[in-house]
């Protein structure tokens, strides 16, 4: 029997807030991915959504359960699982080329697959919001991940920006055939780039739908809204 | 992109107003020439100061004494600040010691370092390194700890090697907080060198100062406390322009003569 790419088994996550009160952020979180999908997670604010990204990432630790990636526990964040965090978070002091250059790989061949020719010696300041994203994006890319972490990277765009860049995820992830999960608030989003929809409960997150999303199964955002509000 | 530069035409109005007076007190014959020397006597100790060659000599003497004892301060200060800042156990351990010694002027320790180095190069040396060392340690280790967490999970994320790390995000994160250091450390070194020489030399510009009052020479001293003056704000001047040039078109500021900020504040002063 194949390996899947990711496996999560009754993965939880509590931590202890600023005034020492436990938190459940995660409850038994169960699910498997196979090379070539495309997850997007969908869940209100403060559901755990960025925190089981980072547990995948790992840059976090569980608090219980296994998270096994291509059948080995995650223990610490590995250039296979490329992350886009919210905000762009370029080094201010290094040029684009040297920030998508940071995790190695061919940086000139990024940017030229990403169309930032022009802008390889640029720093970040001198980008636009939509630009510096691009660049994040080209970042994690440049180590040729498998798996494409994506923490709500649309978010702080307008809306055409956050269509531009939605094509282009949908682009590199047909193209690259690179494996994405991409945490979202916006239900549109999520149902025009997934394969799959993940919909998590209110805190402590628990996997309420996760659902595929191939031709034939059309959802719509009523019907997602509902189940969201539980 | 922001352009923060000012002219202060106002940081003039202060001093020109002394010097008018200096020079109306003087012409109308209301100084008291054993006190306070007239512009015209000052002038003329400052060409004969130069001629003989001692007021070159004397300020090369003090400068060579600040930089050696600086770039000493500097090896030391900047690795170990940056240390500090990459192991907060470092500074649960050494912080209160450094804390305790932070609050002792290099001046008071002049005699306990004659005691321990003898009347030559190595006290002033030991006085020099003791100013600078703490506000470059302090301010290394703050950079590094004021660099954002999310640069620090970045560089997790993008598994960054050691090497890589300290490179591409503690050195040039840090740096503008480390010039800062350094800036203050220069400025510090130069008060107690001169603080030194004032007590325990026989060369310097403290040294021309303190024979100049033993020689009842007036002129001299103001010459001496003049050049002193003028070459600490040289000095800080070259480290404002470096980091002006260097460090903060890399964070899309041009120039900063003073911060931005709606109130004006001494610390910024320049």
């Amino acid at each position: 029997m194949p390996v899947p790419l990711l496996k999560l088994h009754q993965v939880s996550k509590t931590y202890h807030d600023g005034w020492g009160n436990e938190v459940d952020a995660l409850r038994n979180i169960c699910f498997t991915l196979e090379e070539g999908e495309f997850l997007t997670i969908l869940g209100p604010s403060g559901c755990g959504k960025s925190t089981l990204l980072r547990i995948i990432a790992g840059l976090l630790p569980p608090s219980g359960g296994r998270c096994l990636y291509k059948g080995e526990p995650i223990r610490k964040p590995s250039l296979e699982r490329g992350y886009v965090f919210q905000e762009p978070r370029l080094f201010p002091w290094l040029t684009v080329l040297e920030n998508i250059g940071l995790g190695g790989g061919s940086a000139q061949e990024i940017v030229e697959k990403m169309d930032l020719q022009g802008f390889g010696e640029a720093l970040p300041h001198e980008l636009s919001g939509g630009m510096a994203q691009r660049v994040a994006l080209a970042r994690a890319l440049a180590a040729k991940p498998k798996l494409l972490l994506l923490d709500e990277p649309l978010a702080s765009l307008d809306s055409h920006l956050r269509s531009r860049l939605q094509m282009e995820l949908r682009r590199i992830w047909q193209q690259e055939g690179v494996t994405c999960i991409l945490v979202t608030h916006d239900i549109e989003e999520a149902l025009a780039l997934g394969t799959r929809l993940m919909v998590l409960s209110r805190r402590p997150g628990r996997v309420l739908i996760d659902q595929s999303l191939a031709a034939g199964l059309r959802l719509n955002k009523e019907q997602v809204l509902a189940w969201m509000e539980g | 992109m922001e352009n923060v530069r000012e002219s202060h035409w106002q940081g003039l109005v202060f001093p020109g107003g002394i010097l008018v007076l200096w020079f109306l007190l003087a012409y109308t014959g209301k100084l008291n020439r054993h006190t306070i020397p007239s512009p015209g006597e000052m002038i003329s100790a400052f060409g004969s100061l130069c001629r003989d060659g001692v007021l070159w000599s004397y300020l090369s003497t003090s400068l060579w004494r600040v930089l050696s004892g600086f770039v000493l301060a500097a090896m030391v200060g900047v690795p170990l600040g940056l240390i500090m800042g990459c192991f907060p156990q470092t500074v649960i351990w050494f912080g209160p010691t450094l804390a305790f010694l932070r609050q002792i002027p290099p001046t008071a320790l002049i005699p306990l370092f004659l005691l321990w180095l003898g009347i030559g190069e190595g006290s002033k040396l030991a006085v020099i390194f003791y100013a600078a060392l703490f506000p470059i340690v302090v301010n290394s280790c703050l950079g590094v700890q004021e660099i954002s967490r999310d640069y620090w999970e970045v560089s997790r994320a993008l598994c960054l090697p050691p090497w890589n790390t300290l490179r591409r995000l503690i050195l040039p994160g840090s740096l503008e907080a480390v010039f800062t250091g350094l800036r203050l450390g220069m400025g510090l070194s130069w008060r107690a060198i001169v603080a030194a020489e004032m007590l325990a030399s026989t060369s310097g510009l403290g040294y021309l100062v303190m024979t100049a009052r033993s020689l009842a020479r007036v002129d001299q001293m103001f010459v001496g406390i003049a050049v002193i003056g003028f070459m600490g704000l040289v000095m800080d001047q070259a480290f404002l322009t470096v980091h002006n040039r260097l460090i903060l078109p890399r964070r899309g500021v041009r120039h900063a003569s003073t911060p931005p900020q709606t109130a004006p504040s001494l610390q910024n002063v320049s």
